[in-house]
């Protein structure tokens, strides 16, 4: 720099003002902004300042290019506009964000105001940590959720909850009120949150019982007892626990002291001894002996049964030839049912059906093997596909004579229990039904049974409480019960099974029709109708006795029988004879073969006149075979 | 139908009666099934002959009817 005659750098001293230039022509640079001494200087570029302190008056910082970057510190009654704030060290104080306004929904708040509503507001993925009391119900209204298959209005009130399963759920004590489904655990309501005692009805499977708290008395099934001794013998205590008796010595024998069983030594002469199902007291007298079988026993004397007695013997099965073996009339042929409505199959069992051809009946027909022990079966077979109306009826059956029945007591307070057994065999399985019914027709008790398997044999046991009320035909000769079995009939015909009805009934609802299908088979032998609860053994007659049994209802006699000349030199012919077996009532008789002409003019139970006037007297008169029918 | 029978005496016999479709000689026994449905069957109008052949109706039938047990 010309014409300074100092040297800034060298200076030493201060350098006067008069040194320097006195018109201050000499510029200096602040920043990026050049500038003489003397002049007044209001802006100033590219300049740093470092810990500058303003200490009075204003900071101006106005219509600034580019960005303007404040590094901490403090900035007092300063108006910023425009201003990006990059970060703040902390939050803002409401009342630095004073009178500016925010819209939330619907809603526009103040800053630094209290807003305890905001209407019309959306929030996505919201989660509330906490809320200081429970919603109220109209703040949720109008919204619904579902529950189970049940919708829900939120603030609304719904009684029922359907189809929802709730695990996991402890009710208290109460807040539950009002009806509260139960369940059932046997056949005990459970009521939740309620206290159960006891359940019955109970089946329980696969159950181990780990301890019980006392031993169970008799009264519950138990024996009162924890432990049984080893080969000791359970003596019964009433409701107590169980009593036992030690083996004793070595061949000792249980019996009766009179009051309790002891084990004492064989060969004594006192107490009870028990044989069979009976205790008889030893030199005492026993009322009765039952279950025993003896053998090579000298009865002393014998005293006939008791009227409780129930014969198994003789006439254990009221039905007769319920194995199907006599067939007089047919002879096994098969029979057609092409006209009329009844028809008598083999003996004592008949047919009866409101429309004509509609199946066919023959013993043993088909030609399957029947059941073990028997021969001979009633079949049955279906000729078309017939759809039964109401009014129609297809059955058969064997009506008992009340001479055979009236012990039953049928009809009274002392009407006994019996059991209806047979084998069947059918094409359709499912349930077949029949009826027990009265001579009037107007007490009946339907049942149904279960046909298993096709086209196999099955023994059915049907047992059915007998009626105390109803008419029933007491000891005569009239129909005591009938037997018998659906075979199609339509729903006039059919009622309730297992109950007795004052109605008529044949069958029992819902069960099978044999004529509904073509070529339906069914088949039954080893019929038995039985007094007891219990359907015991086929009661197996003979044959002959069983042809007897049969001849009572229907005889046919295959022989020839002469007439004689009632006087010498007559014209007229008298025929008569006596029938093998007394017959129920005086019977119609069909006289085939020989001459013709005869006139039945007497019939009685044991036999029958005929006579006529051959017009000559020299003449034979005789008929080759006669048939008899007294059936019920 | 049913046919009426005269015993040798020439009387008629009212102990049986023939049932002509299958010949049979009913018994008039109130036990007999036959019986019951030859009653029942002559109440309703089923032809009803007597020994000659000849139908009988009217008063006589009626007459007839009442005697049966």
């Amino acid at each position: 720099m010309a014409g300074v005659p100092y040297t800034f750098a060298t200076a030493s001293t201060t350098i006067p003002l008069s040194q320097l230039d006195s018109n201050f022509q000499t510029p200096i640079t602040i920043g990026s902004t050049n500038m003489n001494l003397g002049q007044v200087v209001t802006t100033i570029s590219g300049l740093t300042l470092t810990n500058v302190t303003i200490s009075s008056g204003n900071v101006t910082v106005n219509s600034v290019s580019g960005n303007a970057t404040i590094v901490g510190g403090t900035i007092n009654n300063t108006s910023l506009y425009n201003v990006s704030i990059i970060n703040v060290a902390t939050t803002f104080p409401n009342n630095f964000l004073a009178n500016s306004g925010i819209t939330l929904g619907t809603t526009t708040a103040n800053l630094g105001s209290t807003i305890s509503t905001l209407g019309n507001l959306t929030l996505q993925n919201v989660t509330i940590n906490s809320v200081s009391s429970t919603f109220p119900n109209n703040f949720l209204s109008n919204s619904s959720t579902t529950l189970g298959n049940t919708t829900l209005t939120l603030g609304g009130t719904t009684a029922n909850l359907g189809n929802i399963t709730i695990a996991n759920v402890t009710i208290q004590s109460g807040n539950v009120t009002g009806a509260i489904p139960t369940t059932n655990i046997g056949n005990t309501a459970i009521i939740f949150g309620g206290t159960v005692s006891a359940l019955g009805n109970l089946a329980l499977n696969n159950v181990t019982i780990n301890s019980v708290s006392t031993p169970i008395m008799p009264a519950q099934g138990g024996t009162g007892l924890n432990t049984l001794p080893s080969n000791n013998v359970l003596i019964g205590n009433g409701t107590g626990s169980l009593v036992t008796v030690a083996p004793g010595n070595n061949g000792n024998v249980l019996t009766s002291n009179g009051t309790s069983w002891v084990s004492v030594t064989p060969g004594a002469t006192t107490g009870n001894v028990t044989y069979g199902n009976t205790t008889v007291s030893l030199g005492g007298t026993s009322p009765s002996i039952g279950n025993l079988t003896l053998y090579n026993a000298n009865v002393a004397t014998y005293t006939s049964p008791t009227s409780n007695y129930q014969s198994t013997l003789g006439f254990k099965n009221r039905i007769i030839n319920g194995a199907m073996v006599i067939d007089q009339r047919n002879s096994g042929a098969s029979v057609s049912t092409a006209s009329g409505n009844n028809i008598y199959t083999v003996d004592r069992w008949a047919t009866f059906y409101s429309q004509t051809s509609k199946y066919t009946i023959q013993q043993n027909a088909g030609s399957v093997t029947p059941p073990a022990g028997f021969s001979n079966y009633l079949g049955f077979t279906s000729s078309s596909s017939y759809s039964s109306i109401s009014s129609d009826y297809f059955w058969f059956q064997q009506q008992i004579e009340g001479f055979n029945t009236a012990d039953l007591a049928w009809g009274t307070a002392n009407a006994k229990t019996v059991t209806i057994s047979f084998w069947v065999y059918s094409s359709i399985s499912g349930t077949w039904s029949g009826s027990l019914v009265n001579s009037a027709q107007n007490y009946s008790y339907p049942f149904s049974y279960t046909v298993l398997s096709a086209n196999t044999w099955q023994q059915v046991s049907v047992t059915i409480a007998g009626p105390t009320a109803g008419i029933w035909i007491g000891a005569t000769n009239g129909i005591g019960i009938s037997v018998r079995f659906n075979l199609g009939c339509g729903s006039t015909y059919l009622g309730t099974a297992g109950s007795w009805s004052s109605n008529y009934y044949i069958g029992a609802t819902g069960s099978n029709s044999l004529v509904g299908t073509n070529g339906a088979t069914f088949y039954i032998t080893g019929v038995q109708l039985e007094v007891g609860t219990n359907a015991t053994n086929f009661e197996y007659r003979d044959y002959g006795r069983e042809l007897i049994l049969c001849q009572r209802y229907y005889q046919s006699f295959s022989n020839q029988i002469y007439a004689w000349q009632s006087n010498a030199g007559s014209t007229f012919r008298n025929l008569s004879t006596s029938f093998p077996v007394n017959m129920r009532a005086s019977p119609t008789v069909i006289l085939i073969g020989g001459i013709g002409g005869l006139t039945v003019s007497t019939t009685t139970i044991n036999g029958f006149y005929a006579n006529v006037n051959i017009g000559n007297t020299t003449s034979d008169a005789y008929i080759t075979n006669y048939t008899s029918s007294a059936e019920l | 139908m049913y046919k009426q029978h005269k015993n040798i005496d020439g009387t008629t016999n009212l102990n049986n009666i023939e049932r002509i479709i299958d010949s049979a000689w009913i018994p008039f026994d109130s036990a007999n099934t036959d019986y019951q449905q030859f009653k029942t069957d002559i109440a309703n109008g089923v032809e009803l002959q007597d020994a000659d052949g000849n139908v009988i109706t009217g008063d006589a039938l009626t007459t007839f009817i009442g005697t049966l047990a």
